[in-house]
């Protein structure tokens, strides 16, 4: 296993070198699928966002500079052709009843936090594609504010109007009554 | 349903990890596809001309080469964006123009004074 930074793995890269590529994208392989699945809605389109975004990791990395962390250069590529996706094709989450229920808790408690899961999800394919993105990134891969909004290309002032719409629009959707 | 805000955080954060194994399954197929050859990288022409010279000893010897390109450039803007200003047409204007038999056989071009 390479242990080098995503930076220097990226200079590596961008000569050429194959295989820091591969020490690299394993890296973010899996947070990026779960960004994508989260912003497209299911797995398969996920799949291809993801295989573009590392190939254009690869093709573009001669163009890289080390201004920026490799992360969000990476994750706004998924962010993007993640966004172009849903704008072709309408967010459909595919597994909206959430997973097979775990048989280690009480049948009820089971059945009432798959209830729960089926309204987020709901509720979450029902945002706009940008409150979405801002929720995953925030929730999904615990970002801090400053970083997702460089990711969705914007300043972190907008990104907290963003996540304070987005959560507003969740508790109107679950009917939650309370404010922040 | 009255719920706190944290039990919204609470669920979105449990919606969002939920799927943890199948992003695992996924992202393993997406690597193995990258197991392939590549496609080629996209160089920019700009990064790499003066290496691929400095290998073939062609380096250009740059303050030279830039000074000769500097000096081109002001040399062309001068003679191109001149007004009113060409060797054909200034010749002719001293033939068309100018009287030159009067400053040479004119004694006093200036006073009109004559001996």
């Amino acid at each position: 296993m390479d242990e080098a930074s995503d930076e220097a793995l990226m200079l590596r890269i961008a000569r050429g070198d194959e295989r820091a590529f591969r020490a690299l994208a394993p890296r973010y392989a899996t947070r990026a699928v779960a960004l994508a699945r989260r912003i497209c809605g299911n797995p398969a389109d996920a799949e291809e966002v993801v295989q573009e975004a590392f190939l254009r990791v690869w093709v573009n990395a001669p163009r890289w500079r080390p201004e920026a962390l490799f992360r969000t250069w990476f994750y706004r590529i998924v962010f993007n052709l993640a966004l172009n996706r849903t704008r072709r094709a309408p967010f459909a989450p595919l597994e909206a009843a959430g997973d097979p229920p775990d048989p280690a808790p009480p049948a009820d408690q089971v059945m009432e936090r798959a209830e729960q899961d089926r309204l987020i999800a709901s509720a979450i394919a029902e945002l706009p594609a940008r409150q979405r993105s801002a929720i995953a990134l925030t929730y999904g891969d615990e970002l801090s504010n400053a970083e997702a909004a460089a990711i969705l290309g914007t300043s972190a002032s907008a990104f907290e109007t963003l996540l304070v719409r987005a959560r507003r629009a969740l508790r109107v959707k679950l009917r939650m009554d309370d404010g922040d | 349903m009255n719920r706190t805000s944290d039990f919204l955080d609470e669920i979105i954060a449990r919606h969002m990890h939920r799927d943890g194994a199948a992003d695992e399954a996924t992202a393993a197929r997406v690597l193995k596809s990258l197991d392939g050859p590549l496609p080629r990288q996209r160089h920019s022409l700009f990064d790499h001309w003066p290496s691929l010279l400095l290998t073939r000893d062609f380096a250009p010897a740059w303050p030279r080469l830039a000074a000769l390109c500097g000096v081109t450039l002001i040399g062309c803007m001068v003679g191109f964006m001149t007004p009113n200003l060409s060797v054909r047409k200034s010749s002719a204007m001293v033939i068309a123009e100018v009287d030159g038999s009067s400053l040479v056989f004119d004694s006093d071009p200036i006073t009109g004074v004559r001996p």
